[in-house]
């Protein structure tokens, strides 16, 4: 089976388990949220800095979605719906937290270190495009899904995008030139 | 910048995975999930669509209602009300008809038989006679019914001339919840056509075959009938009734064109709403008509169209007889007049479906046909 198939196919069941759920199926319900836990998880990890806010984010996230999934309409779209519920939830607790706590400014400690692997070049970046980034390159999503779960437009993913590119792009050939230098 | 490829596969190497702690998290919310009540299936549905369906049932009640009840001036023939409640005559009954009926044979034709010739001529009431073609031939009307074969109602049939009176439904006739046949093959049905199985006698216009002559809901007579070894020629007359509309318009609209002698040409020469109406497998050659009409009524149809210069008036048709998805016919009805090439159609009583078809169009396909 190809790798569309596999997507196709997943798409499908999400749907069908969407359709369940949204009658009260609790087992359903379930099964999407074991579906989409990672990427709950790097969606919280895009967003916030703890490990407790995270965990705290998505037992808010599964309730919250557990009341309102009779409202969802297309049930293929849950993983998006449910990434929206889950994104708020984290901007809420991190306006919750004291500004700047556990958040770093990128530009300063960029140009500070240029010693950075991808991960810490990842949690470096704003938390717009590293959310825009995550579900762009570890969920595989497309722009509209990216766009409907972070609810903004098309062409604000497709800018943040691009400005996630161009300074994770510096950081990496930063860190390999200087990673060639030291062999040498 | 990093090729974006190049850059996928580095973040995907490296992405992040749940920890214990969030699993663990995830796993005791689903545990603890509040109850609610249990939502009813149509829930899913968006509110849009729930009231689009609704309304959508609602129109196709009203515009059933209104187009059966419109489609016939004098009420609903019995053959309709079996339509309208999913009822047809059945293949059983026409076979049974075509049983009954003898088919016309060459001893009954005009010449030996009185009744055909004593029938009503549905021509114009200023005395104005038909074409001599359309007395040589067996006229398909209730007093000759050996050309050919009603179906027969479940219900007593009122007398012919009744029936061509009115189409008045009989008010306590039980209406019919046959099923209809679906599965019943093309030539079987062509040869029903040909056999005279199927009644031609009363028509009606559906698609008007260009504005103002033709009026949806005109009613057409056959009043001649000419058959050939490939195909079955109906010589029809359009009027709303026997005598009326059609040469009212003939004689209000002829000199249009300032050109007196159309009107003259047209009273005197051309039968109004005069058309040959052709049921064959497939499209035939005008000439094939001509060979069957007799030469006078073909020209005056079919290839005056050229000569006459009021072309609006006078057409040369062509059906074709087609298998729709139903299991029914639709019939093709093309204009071959000149620079009027739009299209109509006629239902034949409930048992044909009529529809419109692009003019000049070809059907491929030829069937095995069983003709006397």
């Amino acid at each position: 089976m190809t790798a569309l198939e596999l997507r196709e196919k997943r798409l499908e069941s999400i749907s069908d388990n969407a359709r369940l759920a949204a009658q009260g199926d609790e087992t359903a319900f379930s099964w999407l949220i074991e579906e989409s836990e990672g990427m709950l998880y790097r969606v919280c990890r895009s967003i916030l800095h703890s490990e407790a806010d995270c965990a705290d984010a998505v037992q808010e996230t599964v309730i919250t979605a557990w009341r309102r999934i009779g409202q969802l309409r297309n049930g293929a779209s849950f993983p998006a719906w449910l990434a929206r519920i889950c994104v708020n939830r984290c901007y809420r607790l991190a306006r919750s937290r004291k500004a700047g706590d556990g958040f770093d400014e990128p530009q300063t400690r960029m140009q500070s270190d240029a010693r950075l692997d991808v991960e810490s070049a990842m949690q470096r970046l704003p938390r717009e495009l590293k959310l825009a980034i995550s579900l762009y390159y570890f969920e595989d999503w497309g722009i509209k899904e990216i766009a409907r779960a972070s609810g903004v437009f098309e062409g604000t993913v497709k800018s943040r995008l691009h400005r996630a590119r161009k300074i994770l792009s510096d950081s990496l050939i930063g860190y390999k030139e200087e990673k060639r230098d030291v062999t040498r | 910048m990093l090729r974006d490829d190049i850059l996928k596969r580095t973040l995907r190497e490296r992405r992040p995975e749940p920890t214990a702690a969030f699993s663990g998290r995830v796993r005791s919310t689903l545990t603890k999930l509040p109850q609610g009540k249990r939502r009813p299936a149509w829930r899913f549905m968006p509110a849009s669509a729930i009231v689009f369906l609704g309304v959508a049932a609602l129109c196709v009640v009203i515009i059933n209602n209104k187009t059966i009840g419109s489609l016939f001036v004098h009420g609903m023939p019995p053959a309709t009300q079996q339509l309208a409640v999913g009822g047809q005559p059945t293949a059983t009954d026409m076979e049974t008809a075509a049983r009954e009926t003898p088919e016309p044979t060459p001893a009954d034709s005009p010449s030996s038989n009185p009744s055909a010739q004593e029938t009503p001529n549905p021509s114009p009431p200023d005395g104005q006679t038909t074409a001599p073609a359309a007395q040589d031939t067996p006229m398909p009307t209730p007093d000759n019914p050996q050309t050919t074969a009603m179906p027969p109602q479940e219900t007593p049939e009122p007398t012919p001339s009744e029936a061509q009176k009115t189409s008045m439904p009989d008010p306590g006739a039980p209406i019919s919840t046959t099923r209809p046949d679906i599965t019943k093959r093309m030539d079987e049905y062509i040869a029903e056509f040909l056999n005279g199985g199927i009644d031609l006698r009363e028509m009606i216009v559906t698609h008007p075959m260009s504005s103002g002559s033709i009026a949806y809901g005109d009613k057409a007579y056959v009043d001649a009938v000419y058959k050939g070894p490939d195909a079955i020629v109906y010589e029809v007359i359009v009027s709303d009734d026997k005598t009326g509309s059609m040469q009212k318009y003939f004689e209000n609209h002829a000199g249009k064109d300032g050109n007196p002698e159309n009107r003259v040409l047209l009273r005197q020469e051309q039968n109004p709403g005069l058309l040959l109406f052709v049921l064959c497998p497939g499209l035939v050659d005008k000439d094939y008509i001509g060979s069957i009409v007799s030469e006078e009524k073909f020209n005056l149809v079919v290839s005056a169209n050229d000569d006459i210069p009021s072309k609006l008036y006078i057409w040369g048709i062509y059906a074709v007889l087609e298998p729709s998805e139903t299991g029914k016919f639709r019939i093709y009805v093309i204009n071959t007049s000149p620079g009027y090439r739009q299209t109509g159609g006629f239902t034949i009583l409930s048992r044909l479906y009529s529809d419109t078809a692009e003019g000049g169009r070809k059907l491929e396909g030829t069937y095995a046909l069983p003709i006397d």
